[in-house]
C-alpha cells in the first residue's frame, strides 16, 4: 500500500514529480503506514491515478499562467493555487509534517488557520480587555505574534502563551522570546521591526489615575521569513556588542503591587518600521504610545498581551533586579465621600 | 458449550397488528438511516480527497462548457430574430409562441429501451 | 456619575446601571463557534468525508439531469424565447403622496390586486431557463387525528417512496367538528433535491402514472402563479409505486399526499412547459 502511494506519486513526468524548478519541501515526509488490521476501500488506487493525472495537468497550466504574472501577490496566489491540490502538500499539511513557510502554498495554509482561530482569539482579548482603546486606537494585525519565556523549560509554562492569561511573576522576570510570523511577506526580504511592552495600569497617585509605563523597547529589528524571531541567540548577541537591533528600554518585568488594581495588563505591540530609526529621550515612567507611534511614523501590525497580578513571587524578583519593596495600597476612609 | 444465563424471559403482550406498528417505527429509526462513519487512513483520506477534487475540476469544466454552448445558441437565436426583420412576414410568424406542451411520447433516455422501440401505427 | 476610571474608585462603582452594547474598536470578525472546542467536529463542511453529516454524492448516473442539461435545456430556451421583449414589473407597495405631513411616515400601501409585492418577469435567456428546484411532498392524515400510532405508518410510506426522512407536521389550530386538536401531529412532508428528486420524478412519470386508470393528467388550473405546480394522488394510487407494490402486505393503509414541483420558471405556464418535457401530462 505504501509503495503504490509513493510509485503513483513520484513516477510520472508531470510537474509535481519535477523537482529542478520546484522544492523539496514540497515533497511528501514520513508516511504512516496503514495499520495491520485496516483494508483500503475498493478500487481507490485506479481512481486515484486517473485523478492524480487531471490536478497535474490542471497545475501545469497555473504554473504557465503565473510565469506571465508581473504582480507580487498575484503571482504569490497563482503559485499557491498550483500546489494547493498536490496530495504530496495536503499530506504535509494533514499529517502536521513541518511546513516550510517560503512556499505559497504552505504560507498561505497557515496564515487561513491563524485567521480562523489565533487572530480571533487575539482580537477578542484585545477588545475584552480594553487594551486597544487605552493604548492604541486600534489595531489590524498582519504579522502573527507569539510569545514564550524561554528560561523555564518543563511544566505547563513551556508553550507559547494564549493572549489575556494570567502569568506569574518567576515566569516574566526574563525577557520574552518573540516569533514574528510575517505572511505577505512574498520574497523572503528582511524587514525591520520595533517592538514595545508597556503596562497601563500602573497606579498614579497624583492624579488619582493610572499612568503606562514602558517595560521592553527594542528597535531596528531585522527580521525576514525565515529568520523571525527574537530569541536568546540575539539577545546574547546584543550584549556582546555585535549589535543586530538597538534596545531603547532594557527588559524590566511587570510587577505589581499589593491592591494595585485588578490586574495588569501586559501589552506587547510589534510596528513595522519604514526606515532605521533612533530612539532617544524616552519617558518610560510615563510613556505615551501614541505620541511614540506619531512620532517615529510607525505602523501596528500585530501584538498580544497577558494578565500579571501580585503573586508570591513577586518579591523575589524585586530583590533580583535591585528594586526596593513594592507599595502596598490599603482603602482610606475618609469622612467625606470620593465622588 | 457456553450456555446464556436468562434471568427473564421477555413476554411481550403485544398483539400481531401492534407489533406491526413497531416494526415500522423501527424501520424509521434514525440508528438505521445513519451508517457508520468510515475511517480512512491517512494515505487513503488523500487519495479520496485528490478524487473529489478531480471530480469537481472535471464537473466545473463540463458545466462552464455546457453554459457557454447555450449562451452561443441564443445569440445565434437572437441573431436570426434581427436578420429576419427584413422580411415582416416571415418575423411575425416566427414571433408566434406555440401554445403546445412537449409530446408526451418524448421519453427520458434510459440505457435499456423497451424492445419495440418505435410503434409506427401508433394512433392517439 | 463619573465615568473617568480613578484608581480610587472600586469596578463596582463604575458598573453601568442598564444594558449597552459595547463598541468595537477593530475590523476582525470574531465567530464565537469556531473558538469553542466542542464544536470542531460539527464545523467540518458536510462534503467532507471527516463530517459526521457526510452523505455521498454522484453516486450513480442521473439520466434525468443528463437529459435535462443535454436536451431539454436548450429546447425550453428556444420555446420561451421571445424576441425584443422587456422585463414585466410586478406590482408593487404604492408609497403616499408627500401633499399632506400626516401620510409621511405612513406605511406603504398594498399592491394593486395583491396582498404582497410581486416579483418581476424577466425575458427567458440563457442564463435563467426554468427548471425544476425541488419536489415537495405533503401527506395531511385525518385517521393521525383519531389514531396516533397511524402517522408511523404515514412517515413510513413516504420514506420509503422517496427514500429521504420526513418531517412530522402538526395542526395549527382547534377546530373542533374536524377534532383537529392544535399541536396534534397529522401527518408528515418532505422536501426532495438533486438525485432523491430526479429518482422519484422517474418513478412516477415512468412506472406510477401510466398505470392510474383514472388519471387524465395534471389540471391546467393548478399553480400558484410563482411556477409551482401541485397535484394530488389517492390512496389507491400509492400501490402503484415499486417499493410499495411487492410489499403490499406489509402496508395495510395506504395514504394519498400532494406533490408540489418546485421550479425557476416566473408564470405557471413556463411550469407546465418544463413539467411536460420531463414526461407530465396537463389536461
Amino acid at each position: 500500500m505504501l509503495r503504490i502511494f509513493k510509485r503513483s506519486l513520484n513516477s510520472g513526468k508531470g510537474i509535481w514529480s519535477n523537482f529542478s524548478n520546484r522544492s523539496e519541501t514540497l515533497k511528501v515526509q514520513n508516511i504512516k503506514p496503514h495499520a495491520a488490521t485496516y483494508h483500503s476501500p475498493l478500487l481507490i488506487d485506479d481512481a486515484f491515478k486517473s485523478a492524480y493525472e487531471i490536478l497535474q495537468q490542471e497545475s501545469e497550466k497555473i504554473y504557465q499562467r503565473a510565469q506571465t504574472v508581473e504582480k507580487d501577490d498575484l503571482k504569490d496566489k497563482l503559485l499557491s493555487q498550483a500546489e494547493s491540490k498536490n496530495p504530496e502538500v495536503l499530506y504535509n499539511i494533514q499529517n502536521g509534517n513541518d511546513l516550510d513557510i517560503t512556499q505559497p502554498v504552505y504560507r498561505n495554509h497557515l496564515k487561513k488557520q491563524w485567521e480562523n482561530y489565533d487572530l480571533m482569539i487575539l482580537m477578542q482579548r484585545l477588545e475584552q480587555f480594553k487594551v486597544i482603546p487605552d493604548t492604541l486606537p486600534t489595531i489590524q494585525p498582519t504579522v502573527d505574534v507569539k510569545v514564550k519565556f524561554p528560561h523555564i523549560t518543563n511544566g505547563e509554562f513551556n508553550r507559547w502563551i494564549v493572549p489575556g492569561e494570567f502569568l506569574p511573576s518567576f515566569l516574566t522576570k526574563q525577557p520574552p522570546t518573540i516569533k514574528l510570523q510575517q505572511f505577505d511577506n512574498y520574497k523572503n526580504e528582511s524587514k525591520l521591526f520595533s517592538i514595545v511592552l508597556i503596562n497601563p495600569d500602573e497606579p498614579n497617585l497624583e492624579t488619582n489615575s493610572f499612568k503606562t509605563t514602558l517595560n521592553f523597547g527594542v528597535s531596528n529589528l531585522s527580521l525576514s521569513l525565515t529568520d523571525d524571531s527574537l530569541d536568546v541567540t540575539k539577545y546574547l548577541k546584543y550584549e556582546n556588542g555585535s549589535e543586530e537591533f538597538s534596545m531603547f528600554k532594557s527588559y524590566e518585568p511587570i510587577l505589581p503591587e499589593v491592591n494595585a488594581g485588578d490586574y495588569q495588563r501586559a501589552c506587547l505591540f510589534v510596528f513595522e518600521q519604514p526606515e532605521k530609526i533612533n530612539v532617544d529621550q524616552i519617558n518610560a515612567e510615563d510613556f505615551d504610545i501614541r505620541s511614540f507611534v506619531n512620532n517615529y511614523n510607525l505602523s501596528p501590525v500585530g501584538g498580544t498581551m497577558w494578565r500579571q497580578k501580585y503573586d508570591r513571587s513577586v518579591n523575589d524578583v524585586r530583590s533580583e533586579y535591585g528594586l526596593s519593596k513594592g507599595r502596598v495600597f490599603h482603602r482610606v476612609r475618609k469622612p467625606f465621600p470620593l465622588i | 458449550m457456553f450456555k446464556q444465563f436468562v434471568r427473564f424471559k421477555s413476554i411481550s403482550n403485544t398483539n400481531a397488528s401492534t407489533q406491526k406498528v413497531v416494526n415500522q417505527l423501527s424501520a424509521l429509526s434514525a440508528s438505521r438511516k445513519q451508517p457508520k462513519l468510515i475511517k480512512l487512513s491517512a494515505q487513503d483520506l488523500i487519495k479520496h480527497q485528490t478524487i473529489q477534487n478531480a471530480w469537481k475540476l472535471y464537473s466545473d469544466k463540463l458545466a462552464r462548457e455546457n453554459r457557454k454552448m447555450l449562451k452561443e445558441q441564443y445569440e445565434s437565436i437572437y441573431n436570426a430574430m434581427e436578420e429576419l426583420k427584413q422580411f415582416p412576414e416571415l418575423f411575425e410568424a416566427a414571433k408566434d409562441d406555440v401554445k403546445a406542451p412537449f409530446p408526451l411520447e418524448m421519453r427520458i433516455p434510459t440505457d435499456f429501451p423497451p424492445n419495440q422501440p418505435w410503434i409506427y401505427n401508433y394512433e392517439k | 456619575m463619573n465615568r473617568i476610571r480613578l484608581f480610587s474608585t472600586t469596578t463596582s462603582l463604575c458598573r453601568a446601571g442598564y444594558s449597552t452594547v459595547e463598541p468595537v474598536h477593530h475590523l476582525v470578525p470574531i465567530r464565537k463557534s469556531a473558538l469553542k472546542p466542542g464544536y470542531k467536529e460539527l464545523l467540518i463542511p458536510k462534503d467532507d468525508i471527516r463530517s459526521v453529516g457526510y452523505k455521498p454524492k454522484n453516486i450513480q448516473h442521473d439520466r434525468v439531469n443528463d437529459y435535462y442539461e443535454n436536451q431539454l435545456k436548450s429546447d425550453l430556451m428556444l420555446r420561451l424565447y421571445e424576441h425584443d421583449s422587456e422585463t414585466v414589473i410586478g406590482s408593487k407597495l404604492r408609497p403616499w403622496e408627500t401633499d399632506s405631513p400626516y401620510k409621511l411616515y405612513r406605511r406603504a400601501r398594498k399592491p394593486k390586486g395583491f396582498y404582497r409585492p410581486q416579483k418581476d418577469i424577466k425575458p427567458v435567456t440563457f442564463k435563467n431557463v426554468p427548471e425544476l428546484t425541488s419536489i415537495s411532498i405533503n401527506l395531511y392524515s385525518k385517521e393521525a387525528l383519531e389514531e396516533s400510532w397511524v402517522n408511523i405508518s404515514t412517515r413510513l410510506q413516504i420514506a420509503q417512496i422517496t427514500n429521504a426522512k420526513p418531517k412530522r407536521i402538526y395542526n395549527k389550530s382547534n377546530v373542533l367538528p374536524w377534532k383537529v386538536r392544535q399541536g396534534k401531529p397529522c401527518g408528515c412532508k418532505v422536501e426532495l433535491v438533486e438525485e432523491d428528486m430526479t429518482q422519484f420524478l422517474s418513478t412516477l412519470t415512468e412506472l406510477v402514472l401510466p398505470r392510474i386508470r383514472t388519471f387524465k393528467g395534471i389540471s391546467k388550473k393548478s399553480g400558484d402563479k410563482n411556477g409551482n405546480i401541485t397535484f394530488g394522488l389517492n390512496p389507491d394510487d400509492i400501490k402503484f409505486f415499486p417499493e410499495i407494490e411487492n410489499f403490499q402486505d406489509l402496508y395495510p393503509n395506504l395514504f394519498g399526499f400532494h406533490i408540489t414541483f418546485k421550479t425557476s420558471a416566473r408564470t405557471d405556464d413556463q411550469a407546465r412547459l418544463l413539467l411536460s418535457s420531463l414526461g407530465l401530462p396537463f389536461n
